[in-house]
């Protein structure tokens, strides 16, 4: 294939790829006809395309290629159709919790206070309370604590100071310097 | 007759995926899964199947797939994921031979650089015109007709010295 240029040869891969026009095409057949080289180059290049066709006729996939391929694509169809009703039912979802969420705090804000269950229970601490009572049982005073313990000593206290001032009122006993206990 | 978006790619899909695995193997050959190309091809077309029209689908699917197949082999990591691809072989000893010559022009195939192989396949197995491969490897025509010329001599050169040996065994055959 030497003795053919590489112009020619371009020329012949087009006239078999049925890429040249009619009128170029009959001139290389002339040529063909009175060039033995470019005849020979002509029928190589045949040989060679009858090569390559094996190739492409091997490469052609049997039914179950085909049906296997198939198959695979629609599923991965529906994966990705999975997929995506996943993703959109999440995006859906974050976005009605973000517009509950605003929701809330616009109406704690609106209303300048937070929830009662929000709120922080100052009260909670109280858990103990002593009443003071005059002699008629009203209540006078109360006094809250946190623990039982202070509420006991306080109520332990005012006992003691109650008993010490019924036996100075009966004449039991005589103050000494004051009271005490 | 098949007349929504999802009826004619469904249609598309059964018609061309025979031909498309077969573009894919040729392009790819043994260095990635040809059948991972197409699905991956047509996946891609699904997720925007509202934007083509399917009455007519055999170039943008066959594009979808050459475009894939490009775009794998310039991937940086390759391996290869089978010996051969099945063949047809009738008798064994013919099969045999047949092979053999499959098997090398498969491999002188594969040694060309991508662009031409592809040009080559669109061009020898598809029959396609210079235009429209042209227009499927976005390139222009004299590119195009650039890389199949030198395609096919780098591709005679690999072969010759398998093609003399074959006209030898097929003289004394005769």
């Amino acid at each position: 294939m030497n003795a053919v240029s590489d112009n020619d040869l371009e020329l012949l891969e087009s006239y078999l790829d049925e890429a040249l026009p009619r009128a170029e095409a009959a001139e290389l057949r002339h040529r063909m006809a009175a060039d033995a080289a470019l005849a020979s180059a002509m029928t190589e290049l045949r040989h060679e395309r009858a090569l390559c066709q094996k190739l492409w006729e091997a490469n052609d996939p049997d039914d179950q290629a085909a049906d296997r391929l198939i198959a695979n694509i629609h599923s991965s169809i529906r994966k990705h159709e999975l997929r995506r009703f996943a993703t959109r039912s999440v995006r859906y979802g974050s976005a009605v919790a973000a517009c509950l969420g605003i929701a809330i705090l616009a109406g704690v804000l609106w209303h300048g206070r937070t929830p009662d269950s929000a709120k922080p229970q100052a009260s909670a601490k109280i858990l103990y309370q002593v009443s003071l009572v005059d002699d008629s049982g009203n209540v006078v005073a109360k006094q809250s604590f946190d623990s039982l313990e202070q509420a006991r000593k306080l109520s332990d206290g005012l006992n003691r100071w109650q008993e010490h001032q019924e036996r100075v009122r009966s004449g039991a006993v005589t103050p000494a310097g004051g009271d005490q206990f | 007759m098949a007349e929504t978006t999802a009826e004619l790619f469904e249609l598309a899909v059964r018609t061309h995926s025979r031909r498309l695995l077969a573009i894919a193997r040729a392009i790819v050959g043994n260095r990635a899964s040809p059948e991972d190309i197409v699905q991956q091809a047509v996946l891609n077309l699904y997720e925007h199947r509202d934007r083509y029209d399917w009455r007519e689908p055999g170039g943008l699917m066959r594009r979808t797939v050459v475009n894939e197949a490009l775009r794998v082999l310039r991937a940086p990591r390759m391996s290869v994921v089978a010996e051969d691809h099945p063949g047809r072989s009738s008798t064994p000893m013919t099969g045999m031979m047949e092979d053999e010559t499959v098997a090398t022009v498969r491999k002188a195939i594969e040694q060309l650089p991508e662009h031409f192989r592809a040009a080559l396949i669109l061009c020898e197995y598809e029959n396609m015109s210079y235009v429209q491969i042209a227009e499927i490897l976005n390139a222009s025509v004299p590119q195009v007709k650039t890389w199949l010329h030198r395609g096919r001599r780098q591709l005679a050169e690999r072969l010759k010295g398998f093609m003399e040996e074959k006209r030898k065994t097929d003289a004394i055959e005769k």
